[in-house]
């Protein structure tokens, strides 16, 4: 028990921890960062190329705070497991390994896990490796692999909403970036395969953001991706390796069905486990994820130092996950100074 | 004869109500007589005479009287019913050969079996007297300890018994009424005894104690009326009442033994002989949801009325789960079938569209998936590899196009439009020439196999286990951990539960659930229930799925393309098909052909 | 009123303030939760009744049933096969509609009001 010299510990070293860490240690504070997993950057950290900033997922997480920073510590494989009010008031979360930390806040800063999509079992994920999810893409081209490289013209289907406002997997809400990330990757397969087809196929297309709605003229405009408003049910692989898809062109009232060599899922984001905290499960707000105090106090949750930031609290996309955190940062460190 | 001596008026209301119900119960079964189709009456002419009616004796007095299929599922509901039935049935017995033996008399009144003690008070010395009042006392009190048990049953519900079903005002009344039957009856024996001595052990006891109590003469009339009045007004109330499946089960027994197939004759002594147990209320999976009470305790209860509902007929998921606990082995999926098909206008059906391609003929296995199992590719993708492995040639028939078994029109109420598709699929399935018929889905398993004789119909969990067990492909056991949830139309209704159970063992170890078998619960996305509306299925598929992860196994399997669908979508663990499990542990050197 | 020489068919037009959907109206009350279909057309995406043979839609008839329109999709030919409420992402029991509308003798005034013009189609 060393780390009563932090202030706050940050759970989750994604572009939200990152970011917060970053306005704390810039503002004098002590921060402990936790990561589950090897390395920091979080899912951001993955992608090979984020909207609208043109650079890749590690370039970003790398740019928002540096390598050394006297201020922050980071521990990586600990895995924060439940979160108890000391009785001075300050923060002790416990970690799967055992080990213990106590600062006087703690930031919950962990982001949300990606929807397995082999739960649409219909789409085929898992069962024909033409199947792929917005992830596996992003991560195969950070990694600089190109896959289906040995297809002349080959033919893509995107599919928007997997495991977003889906009821039958017990999600109501909707992801919000996946419309955006769906048309970006339409762009980016055009960009990378000139020769290929991209259908993207939509239930609502959300393009709701600064540069979206710019994103989907261009997609249309200069990248020839066709958008077809329906939702592809059913996939079936033909004789000669491809993936057959059925849908309705809803517009048309038609059926509609093609034959592609690659489906991209676009997976949604859906929330974590909630932790405990003195014994009991967080507060959820209306989609799952981690709820907060009040309708004022966005970074704040039901227990005093506890404050979350990101998309551990709902979807975002990365624009309001860096205003979020830095909010929260401001918020701790006010609640530092008191 | 009809004597001062064999005579009071206070046995008229008794002898009113014996006779209504006596009368109704003749016509009841008179008109049943007359509807049922020349076939089954020579049948049961035929059958009258053979060993079939002491088998069906054999079985009334163990399910009639002794309730034996209750006692198996709950000793404490066992033993009440049994006290009734028995006890009652005693009582009449041993008092006709009471009063036959004391009078010498074959033709007495039918009421004097029953007031005995009221024409012949006090101690009398005939043959086996002493006899017969101990036996009348003992099965008295075996009724009345029956009866202290449904009092506390119906005081403390949920301590005992679990839960109890809620009567219609009819059926309260006649239970009132029966209730007042016997503690009346104790109550007028004993103040008789008490007056003229005599008596066993229970009503001779209480009549020494109360003896010379001044006000015994002046109840002596009065309880004997009550006890005759309340007997006559559960006797009006029976056919009306829950408790005609008193006559009524002994008939329906007869009939399925005599083997009367009519379905409208069978259906209707089923919904008459429903005792309202109780024993199908706790296992509909419907129970908890927010649907008003339609168990079939419920359901035939409003039938009786007249007064069945929308949510009766469509809202049952069909999974059979109360067929397996019924008492009674009334089939009432069966009987909210025949409501379907009253209430849907029956078109005729519309002539098969496209010739069957017939460019696939002659292979070993003909697979069929069917409408659930198109969207569950993972399954296909398994039976693909098996039988790759065993080195089959094999042709799934709906590849190409959707073929349907019917069965969900068949639960629509439209079975001749669900014959019009089965025997599509039937010629589509024989124009491949296979030697052995799979399906994937459990549900069209049942309906091929019921429709298709001329080649062994299989499901793939029997034809896996088969291949394994004749060694055309090896598994490989590995240390993960499964739990087996059984598909209501796989377990209940086709009885294939414990090979793939013995199957699996042979990959993995299993963790099953408490009631698992025929006894497992419903995924919730049950092919019935047309008006069961998302939400509530929803709430179905997270209790099964949460019920199926208690025993904290790592994969949880099952066989039935709805069930994968409805309960992998609502647990954490994984969930795939039977198939896809053993396809996991296919030892890849198994070829062995 | 003066004989042009013709009839006026019935306008192209949704009049949503004349619509009588009675048996939308009819549905809904058993079924309140077919409101929040979205019209993704999942399920004409996967059912078997949607292709060259038979042009049937359960998203189309939704819509024309809460528009009070002629059921023009050949909705009749619904096998009650499950597969559109299997897929429903809002989870809704689509292939009760088709099984009302067999049942409902509302459908026939639906017809009646709604009867479609002869020289249409």
């Amino acid at each position: 028990m060393n780390s009563n010299h932090n202030d706050t510990i940050i759970i989750g070293t994604g572009i939200a921890g990152l970011t917060a860490a970053a306005e704390l240690s810039a503002r004098g504070r002590k921060v402990l960062m936790l990561e589950k997993n090897d390395s920091t950057g979080g899912h951001v950290g993955q992608w090979s190329v984020c909207f609208p900033f043109g650079i890749s997922g590690r370039e970003l997480a790398e740019s928002i705070l540096p390598q050394s920073n006297a201020n922050v510590s980071i521990r990586t494989r600990s895995t924060a497991s439940a979160i108890s009010t000391l009785p001075d008031g300050s923060l002790s979360v416990s970690c799967t390994d055992g080990t213990a930390h106590s600062a006087r806040t703690v930031l919950l800063a962990s982001g949300y896990g990606m929807f397995d999509a082999r739960l649409k079992e219909e789409l085929g994920y898992g069962i024909y490796p033409g199947v792929l999810t917005s992830e596996d893409i992003e991560r195969q081209w950070q990694k600089g692999e190109r896959p289906l490289a040995g297809h002349s013209n080959p033919r893509f289907a995107i599919v928007h909403c997997v495991g977003s406002r889906d009821l039958k997997c017990n999600i109501r809400h909707c992801s919000k970036v996946c419309c955006m990330v769906g048309v970006k990757m339409a762009t980016e397969i055009r960009q990378r395969y000139p020769d290929s087809q991209v259908t993207n196929y939509y239930m609502d297309l959300r393009m709701f953001d600064n540069g979206y709605e710019e994103l989907y003229h261009d997609a249309q405009l200069n990248y020839n991706v066709q958008f077809v408003r329906g939702r592809i049910s059913e996939v079936a692989p033909t004789n000669d390796g491809r993936l057959y898809i059925r849908a309705e062109d809803t517009l048309l009232g038609k059926p509609l069905r093609d034959k592609v060599d690659a489906l991209v899922l676009m997976i949604g984001m859906s929330a974590h486990e909630p932790l405990h905290v003195d014994g009991e499960p967080m507060n959820r707000s209306i989609n799952g994820f981690v709820g907060t105090a009040s309708p004022v106090q966005i970074n704040l949750t039901a227990t005093p130092g506890l404050f979350v930031a990101g998309a551990a609290k709902g979807p975002m996309n990365i624009t309001e996950v860096l205003a979020d955190a830095r909010a929260a940062a401001a918020e701790t460190d006010k609640y530092l100074s008191r | 004869m009809i004597t001062p001596d064999n005579f009071n008026i206070f046995v008229i209301p008794f002898t009113l109500g014996m006779t209504f119900v006596i009368i109704w119960l003749l016509a009841t079964i008179v008109r049943l007589w007359r509807h049922m189709p020349q076939a089954d009456r020579r049948r049961v002419r035929h059958s009258i005479l053979t060993v079939s009616t002491l088998r069906a004796a054999g079985e009334i007095v163990a399910e009639v009287l002794i309730h034996r299929r209750i006692w198996k599922r709950n000793k404490f509901l066992g033993y009440m019913h049994m006290s009734f039935a028995f006890g009652w049935f005693m009582l009449i017995v041993v008092g006709k050969f009471e009063s036959l033996t004391y009078t010498g008399n074959h033709f007495n009144p039918i009421w004097y079996p029953l007031f005995f003690k009221f024409f012949v008070p006090g101690e009398h010395e005939f043959f086996l007297s002493a006899f017969f009042t101990q036996a009348m006392d003992l099965w008295l009190a075996l009724i009345l300890s029956g009866q202290i048990l449904a009092f506390v049953k119906r005081r403390m519900p949920g301590r005992t018994i679990g839960i109890r079903p809620r009567h219609t005002a009819v059926n309260r009344a006649a239970l009132t009424a029966l209730w007042f039957i016997f503690p009346l009856r104790l109550a007028a024996e004993s103040v008789t005894a008490g007056i003229h001595g005599g008596g066993g052990f229970l009503t001779g006891t209480i009549g020494q104690a109360i003896a010379g109590a001044p006000v015994l003469d002046s109840l002596f009339m009065p309880l004997w009326w009550a006890y005759s009045i309340s007997l006559g007004v559960f006797f009006v109330l029976i056919p009306f009442s829950r408790y005609f499946h008193i006559p009524v089960e002994g008939f329906l027994i007869l009939a399925r033994h005599w083997g009367v197939s009519d379905e409208a004759t069978i259906r209707t002594l089923e919904t008459l002989a429903c005792s309202a147990c109780g024993m199908c209320l706790r296992v509909c999976p419907r129970a908890q949801g927010d649907a008003p009470r339609m168990q079939p305790v419920y359901f035939i209860e409003r039938l009786r009325a007249g007064r069945d509902n929308d949510n009766d007929v469509w809202g049952c998921l069909g999974c059979l789960r109360c067929e397996e606990v019924c008492p009674v082995v009334v089939h009432s999926t069966q009987i909210r079938m025949a409501r379907k098909m009253q209430a849907v206008p029956q078109r005729r059906p519309q002539p098969a569209p496209a010739p069957v391609p017939q460019a696939r003929q002659g292979v070993d296995v003909a697979l069929f998936a069917g409408c659930m199992g198109k969207l569950t590719p993972g399954t296909k993708a398994a039976m693909n590899r098996i039988l790759q492995a065993a080195g089959l040639a094999y042709a799934w028939v709906d590849e190409d196009e959707d073929l349907c078994c019917g069965r969900p029109l068949r639960l629509s109420g439209r079975t001749g439009e669900a014959q019009a598709r089965m025997d599509r699929l039937k010629t589509a399935l024989l124009a491949l020439n296979p030697r052995v018929i799979v399906s994937t889905c459990p549900i069209c398993y049942n309906m091929i196999r019921a429709a298709i004789s001329a080649r062994p119909v299989l499901h793939h969990t029997d034809f896996v286990a088969q291949l394994i067990d004749e060694g055309r492909i090896a598994v490989g056991r590995s240390a993960q951990t499964l739990t087996y949830h059984d598909p209501c139309e796989l377990s209940r209704m086709a009885d294939i539960s414990s090979r793939p159970v013995s199957t699996l063992a042979k990959v993995g170890t299993l963790k099953q659930p408490d009631e698992c078998g025929r006894e497992s619960h419903c995924c919730g996305g049950a092919l019935g229930g047309l008006a069961v509306a998302g939400h509530e299925r929803t709430r179905l598929m997270t209790a099964t799925a949460d019920y199926l992860q208690r025993p904290g196994a790592q994969t949880i399997v099952t066989a039935c393309p709805l069930c994968k669908k409805s309960i992998a979508q609502h647990a954490a663990t994984p969930v795939v098909d039977f198939a896809e499990a053993i396809a996991k542990s296919l030892k890849t050197s198994s070829i062995n052909q | 009123m003066k004989d042009f020489g013709f009839k006026p068919v019935r306008p192209n037009v949704i009049d949503l303030a004349t619509v009588q959907n009675r048996t939308w109206t009819d549905i809904l009350r058993l079924h309140p939760e077919m409101r929040s279909c979205i019209s993704c057309g999942a399920c004409a995406a996967v059912c078997p009744n949607n292709n060259e043979l038979t042009k049937m839609s359960v998203r189309r008839t939704i819509i024309e049933l809460r528009h009070g329109l002629p059921l023009t999709s050949e909705w009749q030919n619904c096998q009650m096969c499950n597969r559109c409420s299997l897929v429903c992402p809002k989870g809704l029991n689509t292939r009760s509609i088709f099984f009302r509308l067999n049942t409902f003798e509302a459908l026939n005034d639906h017809n009646q009001t709604n009867a479609e013009p002869t020289n249409r189609k």
